[in-house]
């Protein structure tokens, strides 16, 4: 028995070793893989670190590791010439791969470190510029005149609106606030805002201040936010006023936002602000009670901009033009997805998820199972040059876990189900995808949310087959709306029905009241690090590769 | 021949793959069909649970009359859940009077629903939310006065309060509330708004006040409303008090509740039994 058992424990290491030995090469190999994820790592390190120690500390550290390396690197040279003159040559020889190798990977490090640190550079000057010329504005009355930046965020009891400077004055000092410069507004919620609407707001100027755990100050830091107003006095020039801002994106954000009034008025809350989710990605509000219920049930992804619904539109899309051929099908859904984007006025989070989503679609054009492995590190790789504060956006993390958990996870989940049985179709369809994606985020929104809910997986189950023909209907809804109203009822009763579903099963589960559980700050770090080791050493382990046996970087002697 | 054994083996196939929202397709029309002519044929008053403000609903078929709209977002979820789901029309909002308690979510409904006519008594009060509503909606308002009603179907409601010719301009704005008071279907309502005892008083000469169904208590059932006069010349079955949880003015006080218990009032908090609905 234990001899059994050992036997066992000896093929799954053996098995491991021989696979992160060829993941290792795998790595080696393709170096834009390697450099993109060691890029989006650094970026968060170097980030970290250069906000908590001061920059000559840091730049200090880096050329005294620097001089470590170089002192190093003379060392074995000169232990490599000596070995040289012992003898051995064979094994001496493998010891001055492995030297080159290290060498190789810490000179990989330096050089992607300093491309990182010149980009980040600017990005934590402005923010530390920032910090101190807003210490002069605090607490005193202010006359600010700007313009809405961002679209106003509803609130039970107000709104958020985001305001960036024209002119600014703090009352009798004369002190003059930086134009460009972006205060977040609390007001009240009857107010109506449009997107580039120039304001003048009198009030106090605050600075943000943490609450309940929460660094909101870092919160708002990485939206370049430093100061708030409370309840200030607002007025307004009329829409048709609009010179701030792109005129591209207002517009677009118009037609969006005149695209959901038809959704509010056809259905009711909370089916209006479901489907408005759904099709949009736009984050309504909700009851408390609903909310709470859909954090529950595990469903918040649906509704919140986190790029679920390009993946539907890419599955609907597949399955109405399914008599097309596969190149043709990939083209139409490229099209239908960037439309969409459009449609939902452009939003960043969309934008992030159509190119997450053209890049897998392309993956299927070009018909090489590795592009899909270069090109989600590239893109990714790619958001953090152009954002370097990226890599703290829990949307960001969100989606790119959930692509991760559909690319690795899923096929290991495929392969497993498959050498149980062959049927039940709808498993291989609706659940393990949802599965997957719900294991792959779980790292992060443990993390992010302190919670975990056994409720994730089985919601999801019930409720994601029916979102895409929800989303596919609602859009033809409006499309009808201003075609044939009869018509237009008619998709949208289907519509109401099935979110009346969804708000069935969420107010069920919430009604269970059991199934989540709170983690304490520092318990939750570790469970999401404990979980994201595990996902990694079981994709590992796991992933399925075709032709093992006569895989190129799995060879024993390549 | 072969063509079209292709062609229909393409369509089942199409059919197969989207059978679900065939299925939705062809129930929802059902549903079309047979639900869309179905409306509320019963009138019904929902006391909505709306924490520390108050927020009415009074509907019939496609009817709506709603009485001030709550402090926040509450109101939007509870006329969701109570109006029919394709009826976004509000015919009549009434504002008592401009507390924010009162004004804020009626001016949400405002912003989310179409609302055809906004009643309210005209008084001088500095709020931001009042001056927003003159201003933005200066078309929809509607100055009202005792004896100004509104009939549809079994709804009967009239104004009581204020009088024509009372004054813009009071030192306590819940004395200019408009209080109202409905007969719907031999059942008689009175909703007092915020009126304290000030008012009450000057209401004590409706006759057909005697033996009221419900009464909206005044001011959320706080001390300043509710006398022994009024609740023994109306007698009321049922008493509503509408306030939040835990709000910071300790409503309902417990003076008002006791006065409610003496007289044999059966009385009800929407914070303790959520929306009240009585259907009749």
């Amino acid at each position: 028995m234990y001899l059994r058992i050992r036997r066992i424990l000896e093929g799954v290491f053996l098995r491991f070793q021989k696979r992160v030995i060829g993941l290792a090469r795998f790595l080696r190999d393709y170096k834009i893989i390697s450099f993109s994820i060691l890029y989006i790592i650094l970026d968060a390190v170097m980030i970290t670190l250069l906000r908590n120690i001061k920059v000559s500390h840091t730049i200090g550290l880096l050329g005294m590791a620097l001089l470590c390396i170089m002192f190093c690197k003379v060392g074995k040279k000169i232990k490599n010439k000596k070995g040289e003159i012992s003898g051995r040559r064979g094994r001496q020889k493998k010891k001055k791969e492995w030297i080159g190798t290290i060498f190789e990977l810490l000179f990989f490090v330096i050089i992607t470190t300093l491309l990182v640190c010149l980009r980040i550079t600017p990005v934590l000057r402005y923010e530390e510029d920032m910090q101190e010329k807003v210490l002069g504005f605090t607490n005193s009355s202010t006359i600010l005149k700007g313009y809405i930046y961002d679209e106003p965020v509803e609130k039970h009891r107000s709104q958020q609106l985001v305001i960036s400077v024209l002119e600014g004055e703090l009352e009798g000092e004369g002190k003059v606030l930086p134009e460009g410069m972006l205060v977040q507004v609390k007001t009240a919620s009857f107010y109506k805002f449009h997107l580039g609407q120039e304001c003048e707001l009198r009030g106090t100027l605050e600075e943000p201040e943490n609450f309940e755990g929460f660094d909101y100050r870092a919160y708002l830091r990485d939206r370049k936010i430093f100061l708030l107003m409370n309840n200030p006095v607002v007025k307004c020039t009329s829409i048709s006023e609009r010179h701030h801002g792109s005129i591209l994106r207002h517009g677009l954000v118009d037609m969006k936002n005149n695209l959901i009034e038809i959704i509010e008025e056809v259905l009711n809350e909370p089916q209006s602000s479901l489907l408005a989710g759904i099709i949009f990605g736009e984050k309504k509000l909700f009851s408390k009670f609903f909310d709470e219920g859909t954090r529950v049930a595990g469903l918040s992804h649906i509704v919140a901009a986190s790029g679920y619904n390009v993946t539907i539109l890419v599955v609907t899309t597949e399955k109405i033009f399914f008599f097309l051929p596969k190149k043709l099908r990939v083209i139409v859904g490229l099209i239908v997805i960037w439309l969409f984007a459009i449609l939902s006025g452009l939003s960043s989070s969309i934008v992030r998820a159509c190119i997450m989503g053209s890049i897998s679609l392309l993956a299927i054009i070009f018909g090489r199972s590795n592009t899909v492995h270069v090109a989600i590190p590239l893109a990714s790789a790619l958001f953090v040059v152009a954002q370097p504060l990226i890599v703290f956006d829990v949307g960001f993390l969100l989606s790119l876990s959930a692509v991760l958990g559909l690319t690795y996870i899923l096929p290991i989940l495929l392969d497993l189900k498959a050498k149980v049985t062959k049927k039940f179709q709808f498993v291989d369809d609706n659940i393990l995808p949802t599965l997957s994606c719900t294991l792959g985020t779980l790292p992060i929104s443990i993390l992010t949310f302190n919670t975990f809910s056994i409720w994730a997986v089985p919601s999801n189950t019930i409720i994601l087959p029916i979102i895409d023909t929800t989303m596919f209907l609602g859009v033809l809804g409006i499309v009808a709306w201003n075609i044939f109203k009869p018509l237009s009822y008619i998709f949208f009763t289907i519509t109401n029905m099935q979110l009346k579903y969804f708000e069935f099963v969420v107010n069920l589960i919430h009604s269970l009241d059991w199934g989540q559980f709170e983690f304490s700050g520092g318990a939750s770090k570790f469970v999401s690090l404990t979980f994201l080791l595990m996902a990694i050493l079981f994709i590992i382990y796991l992933y399925p590769i075709e032709n093992e046996q006569y895989n190129y970087y799995l060879k024993s002697d390549s | 021949m072969n063509s079209i054994t292709t062609i229909l083996n393409l369509i089942l196939k199409f059919l197969w793959k989207n059978i679900l929202l065939i299925i939705f397709f062809l129930v929802g029309l059902f549903f079309v069909v047979v639900l869309r002519k179905t409306t509320i044929l019963q009138p019904e008053i929902v006391f909505l649970d709306v924490g520390q403000g108050d927020a009415i609903l009074i509907q019939q078929d496609n009817f709506q009359i709603v009485i001030d709209g709550g402090g926040d977002t509450s109101v939007l979820y509870g006329l969701a859940k109570h109006m029919p789901w394709y009826d976004k029309t509000i015919e009549r909002l009434i504002l008592t009077h401009p507390h924010q308690d009162h004004l804020e979510g009626l001016l949400l409904i405002l912003k989310k629903y179409k609302v055809e006519e906004v009643w309210y008594f005209p008084v001088e009060y500095e709020y931001s939310g009042y001056e927003y509503l003159l201003k933005e909606y200066e078309t929809l308002l509607q100055e009202v006065k005792a004896g100004d009603y509104i009939r549809y179907g079994d709804l009967y409601g009239i104004v009581l309060f204020p009088f024509e010719g009372d004054p813009q301009r009071v030192r306590n704005v819940n004395n200019a509330s408009v209080v109202m008071f409905f007969e719907i279907d031999e059942y008689k309502i009175l909703l007092m708004g915020d009126a304290e005892m000030e008012v009450e008083e000057k209401l004590l000469n409706y006759e057909f006040l005697h033996g009221i169904d419900i009464l909206k208590v005044g001011h959320h059932c706080s001390n300043t409303s509710t006398s022994e006069e009024l609740l023994s010349f109306t007698q009321p079955s049922i008493a509503i008090c509408s306030c939040g949880i835990l709000n910071k003015f300790g409503h309902p006080h417990y003076e008002t509740l006791e006065k409610l218990k003496n007289e044999n009032v059966q009385y009800l908090i929407t914070h303790e039994e959520g929306d009240m609905k009585f259907v009749f």
